[in-house]
């Protein structure tokens, strides 16, 4: 195994998951109080060239298996209140990641497709407490409101018309994003995989390779022969093909307007990086927030087949689909999934260092359903 | 044991249903869910009560034969050999956990032989497919 200072890795990822273990000796995370954060949160604001603003009405939100989450209204003098919404890390959570990253790519992507608007970070939580992201609120359910699926948009299951008008936005705001000239917006948050074909998908290895072996307490041998597979198997992208991928682009993880069947917002930026696209067409595919039709067809992201989804990709972008990429990508999302959910989740609720300790030891249970896929996966395949 | 754990269970769930949930401020989607979740862990304990240990067993005697069948076939580079190395200390040990991540380890290298690898593929795909299996089923009761 290659030492952690020579992996090849996007620079500010290894940089954030070398931080990242430096937060493991801490004592539990305390839950801050509403009053605690709205204090800090005052302080926060009156630090940023607004006239007079008051926070009123802060709430914690549910969901996520992430960030702690608050909804607040912002009133500045003279103008009309605003609802916002804070984004603040714990300790540790189901994945590391930045808000200065997530924040850069709100930005980028605040004209192409329906974003909450960023408004200020705190990148290091010198302020704040934790680091922390302020965006706009924006309305919408992740779900149906009449549903009985289980957390994070699994067995999310949407009827026919919703289906079909849901269908069309996923797949425009897909290509949209995808479209965005990254090349445009390289800077300190962002690397580009750009000096070998293979780079692109091996930094993405080595992110998640290192992910499960820092938070690992239990081996599977599958996750040994899957990553040997990925090591052996690394597919080439085009170089002047890259884009932006989501990273975690599925349903559960946009706002949409029940009434009027459309996305209102695409969230969880927190994974983007610059990579092959196959990635996210991989990834919404991805069985646990799929469903299977009336004819027993699987619909990614419980909205279209998988065979229609890339080929209406293609269509809208030219792009020609490559079965061997799509299928590394399927390997590595569920790598991904088994390492979430059976190493960073189980290794936040081991310390206490998340504020929804119980949602993560819930969410290690969705490992063992991802572990069978990826042994079924790799049974399709030879050494 | 009086009380058992089953009885303790059951008046948890009892506890959180009638007391706790009725209690809590209707607009805190946070404290709602959490509590929800409380419950599910808790029905979910209360099926599966008694019955970790024999999968856990289960678990333990699968993988130190797919462990010892890996060994006495592996061959291959100094990675592979260390690892095997690893493994074997670990089977010496009776140490599960060690075990586990030995073994992984070990998969993971890519100096064994074609030979090795091309056994061990069958062989741990048939073996992770049960083992997948069986932790699926263990965690039914919470939806997965």
């Amino acid at each position: 195994m290659q030492s952690r200072e020579n992996r090849d890795m996007e620079p500010s990822i290894a940089q954030m998951l070398n931080d990242a273990l430096t937060l493991r000796q801490q004592p539990e995370y305390r839950v801050r109080s509403l009053t605690e954060v709205e204090a800090s949160l005052n302080a926060f604001l009156q630090g940023r060239e607004l006239d007079q603003p008051v926070v009123s009405g802060l709430q914690r939100m549910g969901g996520g298996a992430s960030k702690e989450q608050f909804v607040f209204d912002l009133k500045v003098a003279g103008k009309e209140a605003e609802r916002c919404v804070l984004r603040m890390d714990p300790l540790e959570s189901a994945v590391v990641t930045s808000r200065a990253r997530e924040k850069a790519i709100l930005d980028i992507m605040q004209d192409v497709l329906p974003v909450p608007r960023a408004m200020w970070c705190d990148e290091d939580g010198s302020q704040l407490g934790r680091p922390a992201l302020i965006t706009s609120f924006v309305g919408g359910v992740t779900k149906p409101s009449v549903s009985t699926s289980n957390v994070s948009g699994f067995g999310t299951v949407f009827d026919e018309q919703t289906r079909e008008a849901l269908s069309k936005p996923f797949m425009q705001h897909l290509v949209a994003m995808h479209n965005v000239d990254w090349s445009q917006h390289v800077h300190d948050c962002f690397q580009a995989p750009v000096d070998d074909e293979q780079k692109a998908a091996r930094w993405q290895v080595n992110w998640w390779t290192q992910v499960w072996h820092d938070d690992v307490c239990e081996g599977y041998p599958i996750m040994g022969l899957a990553e040997r597979w990925m090591r052996e198997n690394l597919p080439v992208v085009d170089m002047s093909d890259l884009v932006f991928v989501h990273s975690d682009y599925r349903t559960g993880n946009y706002l949409y307007d029940e009434d009027a069947l459309n996305i209102t917002a695409i969230l969880d930026w927190e994974l983007i990086h610059i990579g092959d696209f196959h990635e996210d067409l991989a990834w919404a595919a991805i069985k646990s927030w799929s469903t299977v039709d009336e004819d027993g067809t699987l619909l990614a992201s419980g909205l279209m087949p998988v065979e229609e989804l890339c080929e209406k990709y293609a269509a809208a972008t030219g792009r020609r689909i490559n079965q061997d990429n799509l299928y590394f990508y399927q390997v590595l999302g569920l790598y991904k999934c088994v390492a979430i959910c059976l190493a960073t989740s189980m290794n936040a609720a081991r310390h206490s260092h998340n504020h929804q300790d119980s949602l993560l030891s819930w969410l290690g249970a969705a490992g063992h359903s991802f572990l069978l896929d990826l042994a079924k996966l790799l049974q399709e395949r030879k050494a | 044991m009086t009380p058992s754990i089953e009885l303790r269970l059951q008046t948890m769930m009892r506890s959180v249903q009638q007391s706790i949930l009725p209690a809590l401020d209707a607009d805190d989607s946070l404290a709602q869910e959490q509590v929800k979740l409380l419950m599910g862990h808790i029905a979910a304990l209360q099926l599966q009560c008694g019955k970790e240990q024999g999968v856990c067993d289960i678990q333990n005697q699968q993988l130190k034969a797919l462990a010892e069948n890996l060994v006495a076939k592996a061959e291959g580079g100094a990675n592979t050999q260390k690892a095997v190395s690893a493994m074997k200390q670990a089977l010496a040990d009776d140490d599960y956990m060690q075990l586990s991540l030995a073994t992984e380890s070990m998969l993971a290298t890519t100096d064994a032989s074609d030979a090795f690898k091309a056994y061990s593929w069958d062989a741990v795909i048939a073996y992770s497919v049960e083992a997948a299996q069986r932790g699926k089923e263990w965690f039914k009761p919470m939806g997965f």
